[in-house]
């Protein structure tokens, strides 16, 4: 019998998730990524327990990862696009593209010397996971390397003990014929503008929620970017990126306020001193646990409801922040260390052109709507469907892994 | 009739006349407000005088106050500085609304003696700060232009403005 393949677009934990799933049903499944590693965005999300676990789910992504790094279950190609779909009767043919960078993991070792040697010459063309059970650990970004751009031999090609780095003049392509497509492409979060009240990218303090992120999956801590301290006073602006119809963002971002306060938690845990202000307009509560949470914060921190209007530079970094306070019925300045704006999630910017090859719909909000007539070859999971956390995300991988097997079962 | 029905039904007059007021003033957007508090935080007014709070207003206008906004002084604190309008998540035009409602309670002969006083300078010079041969002798000395002291133009068009507030 001929194997039946199922593309599976995106190698974040929705897509990974999906695979796995597909595997143990004893398909095939066939994991495209475009970028360098697997695990996508979740794989920089870090663990926020205080002394007891938040439940934020992240370190079910590790789970994931672990289990695909020592059992290989499937197959996955990274630094890979899809440049053409086409159907023809009961199946897709799908060309991907490789390249024309990218590390053999079949090969790799996951020894370093690659970026070591990158590091040597100051460039950071070649990268690295956040997650020890990131499998292959290092990738190539082709606009950061240094080599290339020289026109010189890349460094790390010829350090790798391996011999594991492909360097082709142009990428591969591989025609794969599919039985079915897993649509597990994700989101991007959002980045203010240029010009935003919220004074992002012009004082230095001014952090988002993914930076900050990425800060305590590195060092442990949440720090101020212009000195490395501790902060003393914390502002938190919720909804930035979300319910606005000025940015074309009408939608929840569902994620973001236990988001919020789970961080504050693990702050307020992390240094007892931290004075915590998060600024709403409503505390959406999805997900289990939330209330205890909500009125955990409600207690450590202060919660004003109403967003800041401006946002001042003041001495030693500080930021002047002015808001409406309910207790004193009128407009006060306030200076924090650091402020952090709790971004939302956007649809990627590639859901027009990949509706139009696959024949699905956009909703409202700019995320992918499986179409009525052709709902089971075709299956959208994870957030390429709209805004959801990490456990919601698996949730949907795995109903989504059922179907797309009952379909094929099916015909 | 009992009083409490006479109450109902005067109430409910009240209702529809605030009701037909907001129609007819075209700010049913108030309705997509939900309450973020970006107006009245960006607003720099509510810095100096508490009493002017653009979510209130906008409030007051929901729940059918809105003589009660007509009647009142602190409506007339607004500068439109548009930080409102400019900010608003639901593309409410807050500043404009402000305006109709200044409109509208200069209509009903509410507006502060200030504004009057305002309104008759112009309408008397042709500007808010009246000039005469004594600044303009001011002006030669620091070598600027003459400029004329009377803006008769000004007051014809300002004629026909009054009668279409009226």
């Amino acid at each position: 019998m001929q194997k039946e393949v199922i593309i599976v677009i995106g190698g974040g934990i929705t897509g990974l998730t999906v695979a796995l799933e597909l595997a143990q049903l004893g398909k095939h499944p066939l994991v495209v990524e475009r970028g360098p590693l697997l695990g996508g965005r979740s794989a920089s999300l870090p663990c926020k327990a205080t002394d007891r676990c938040l439940k934020c789910n992240n370190c079910l992504v590790e789970d994931t990862l672990r289990q695909i790094k020592y059992d290989s279950p499937f197959e996955f190609m990274t630094h890979t696009t899809i440049s053409d779909i086409r159907r023809e009767a009961e199946s897709w043919y799908v060309t991907l593209e490789t390249g024309p960078f990218f590390i053999d993991w079949e090969k790799c070792t996951d020894c370093g010397a690659c970026y070591e040697a990158c590091a040597r010459l100051g460039a950071s063309g070649v990268v690295r996971g956040a997650s020890i059970n990131q499998h292959p650990f290092f990738g190539i970004d082709q606009k950061a390397c240094s080599c290339l751009q020289k026109g010189a031999d890349p460094a790390c090609v010829k350090e790798c003990p391996e011999g594991a780095i492909n360097i082709l003049t142009r990428p591969q392509t591989r025609q794969v014929k599919a039985h079915g497509i897993v649509v597990a492409t994700g989101y991007t979060p959002y980045v203010p503008p240029e010009k935003n009240r919220f004074g992002y990218g012009r004082l230095p303090n001014v952090i988002t929620t993914q930076e900050a992120d990425e800060m305590l999956r590195e060092s442990g801590a949440v720090t101020r970017p212009s000195d490395g301290r501790v902060p003393q006073r914390v502002a938190f602006v919720q909804c930035v990126g979300s319910r606005d119809r000025r940015i074309g963002r009408e939608y929840c971002s569902r994620i973001c306020c236990g988001y919020s306060l789970r961080l504050a938690l693990h702050m307020i845990h992390k240094y007892p001193d931290v004075d915590i202000t998060i600024f709403y307009m409503d505390i959406q509560n999805f997900g289990k646990d939330f209330e205890k949470y909500y009125s955990e914060v409600k207690d450590k921190a202060k919660l004003v409801r109403g967003l800041p209007g401006d946002f001042y530079a003041l001495d030693e970094g500080k930021i002047s922040v002015s808001y409406f306070s309910e207790e004193q019925q009128k407009n006060v300045a306030q200076p924090f260390d650091l402020v952090l704006l709790t971004i939302g999630l956007s649809p990627q910017e590639e859901n027009p052109d990949l509706a139009n090859m696959l024949g699905l719909g956009i909703n409202e909000d700019g995320f992918l709507r499986p179409s009525q007539a052709d709902a089971s070859a075709v299956v959208v999971a994870g957030t390429a469907r709209g805004p959801m956390d990490v456990a919601e995300c698996i949730c949907d991988a795995k109903s989504a892994a059922f179907k797309m097997a009952n379909f094929l079962e099916g015909s | 009739m009992n009083s409490e029905s006479g109450k109902h039904r005067v109430r409910a007059k009240l209702e529809t006349r605030a009701q037909e007021l907001t129609e007819r003033l075209e700010l049913q957007s108030v309705r997509s407000c939900y309450i973020c508090r970006t107006c009245t935080s960006s607003c720099p007014v509510t810095f100096i005088d508490p009493r002017f709070n653009p979510l209130a207003i906008l409030r007051m206008v929901l729940y059918g106050k809105i003589e009660e906004v007509l009647n009142s002084d602190f409506l007339w604190l607004c500068t439109s500085c548009y930080s409102c309008q400019e900010r608003c998540p639901q593309e409410i035009p807050i500043a404009d609304i402000m305006t109709k409602l200044k409109n509208k309670a200069f209509k009903l002969g509410n507006a502060p003696v200030g504004v009057r006083a305002q309104m008759d300078i112009i309408k008397k010079a042709g500007r808010t700060y009246p000039l005469d041969d004594f600044d303009n002798k001011k002006r030669a000395k620091a070598g600027l232009p003459e400029l004329p002291t009377s803006c008769d133009v000004v007051k014809t068009l300002f004629e026909s403005e009054t009668e279409s507030l009226k």
